[in-house]
């Protein structure tokens, strides 16, 4: 469709790459380049970091969450005794002249 | 191979002097490819910086240093492919329209007949550069490569990946596709695109 300008073209192109020689690369290409380089691995290292921080807390308030968890166990595990009890035990002579107990041998204290 | 294996070897280890002459030896070469492929000068160096930058990157990848060479003009391909497809986004950006002069002076320096050389030069860029913005951005960059740049049927199979009777083919519509442009520019230089 186009043959008669099969020839012309090639001579076009030819002369394209004579026309269009490889440039010199600027004085601060390299600099540039290793500039580039850095910046780009500075944001998966940044990343990194963050992520190493976030696991540390995460596993820190893990473990406080566990403690957390477990000790009101250990102190709620052996309620044996009621209060009552409890306070007879820490002053025994100051609930016993509230209630008016009796001593062992059946002796009351007010008497 | 501009370069030998060894080299490609220990920048591919992370020895960043061998990668430092890597980029050295090759670099002129990728900035005349990218020149001639986006006809741009004033990004010609941004692009090629960014080839580099992927080099440098997916070095690790590189599965044996007899392919770098096909794999480097890959790259290349895929950053000015980037590029245009990037500009093609910015119609402000368009090469302008070519005047009937234009066309005249790039007729007229394929036929060998020219006046001041730089300026005979200077048409013939700006005349082939809007003769291939006519085309897609794959036929440009295939055509270059093949017509322009001189690659081999074998060297293009590297690049691409395909087999030779599929590059061919690529290559003959790439080559129809140009011509029927460079027809219609020779018709009606400047109202090109308003019959498109």
């Amino acid at each position: 469709m186009h043959e008669h300008l099969e020839p012309k073209l090639d001579t076009l192109l030819a002369a394209y790459r004579q026309a269009c020689p490889d440039p010199e690369p600027g004085a601060d290409f390299m600099p540039r380049l290793w500039s580039r380089i850095e910046a780009r691995q500075s944001i998966p290292f940044a990343m990194l970091r963050l992520g190493r921080v976030f696991v540390s807390a995460s596993a820190a308030l893990c473990l406080a969450m566990v403690l957390l968890l477990l000790s009101p166990v250990s102190q709620t595990s052996a309620p044996s005794i009621s209060y009552v009890e409890a306070l007879s035990i820490s002053d025994p002579h100051q609930v016993m002249a509230y209630a008016d107990v009796e001593t062992d041998n059946g002796d009351s204290l007010w008497k | 191979m501009l370069i030998d294996f060894g080299l490609i070897e220990r920048a591919k280890e992370g020895d960043s002097a061998a990668f430092n002459e890597v980029v050295k030896v090759y670099r002129k070469r990728i900035l005349g490819t990218i020149a001639r492929l986006i006809g741009r000068p004033e990004d010609v160096e941004d692009v090629a910086q960014e080839v580099f930058l992927r080099l440098y990157y997916s070095l690790d990848q590189l599965r044996a240093p007899e392919v770098f060479e096909p794999w480097l003009y890959r790259l290349t391909v895929n950053a000015a492919y980037d590029y245009m497809r990037r500009q093609r986004r910015r119609p402000e950006s368009r090469m302008a329209d070519l005047s009937e002069q234009q066309v005249q002076m790039a007729d007229a320096d394929a036929g060998g007949r020219h006046r001041d050389e730089e300026q005979r030069r200077a048409g013939v860029r700006e005349f082939v550069q809007s003769l291939l913005s006519k085309v897609s951005e794959e036929d440009r960059i295939l055509l270059t490569l093949k017509e322009v740049e001189g690659l081999s049927l074998k060297e293009l199979e590297a690049v691409y990946r395909v087999n030779e009777n599929a590059l061919k083919v690529r290559l003959f519509r790439a080559r129809q596709r140009v011509l029927k442009a460079f027809a219609a520019l020779q018709d009606h230089p400047a109202k090109t695109d308003e019959s498109e």
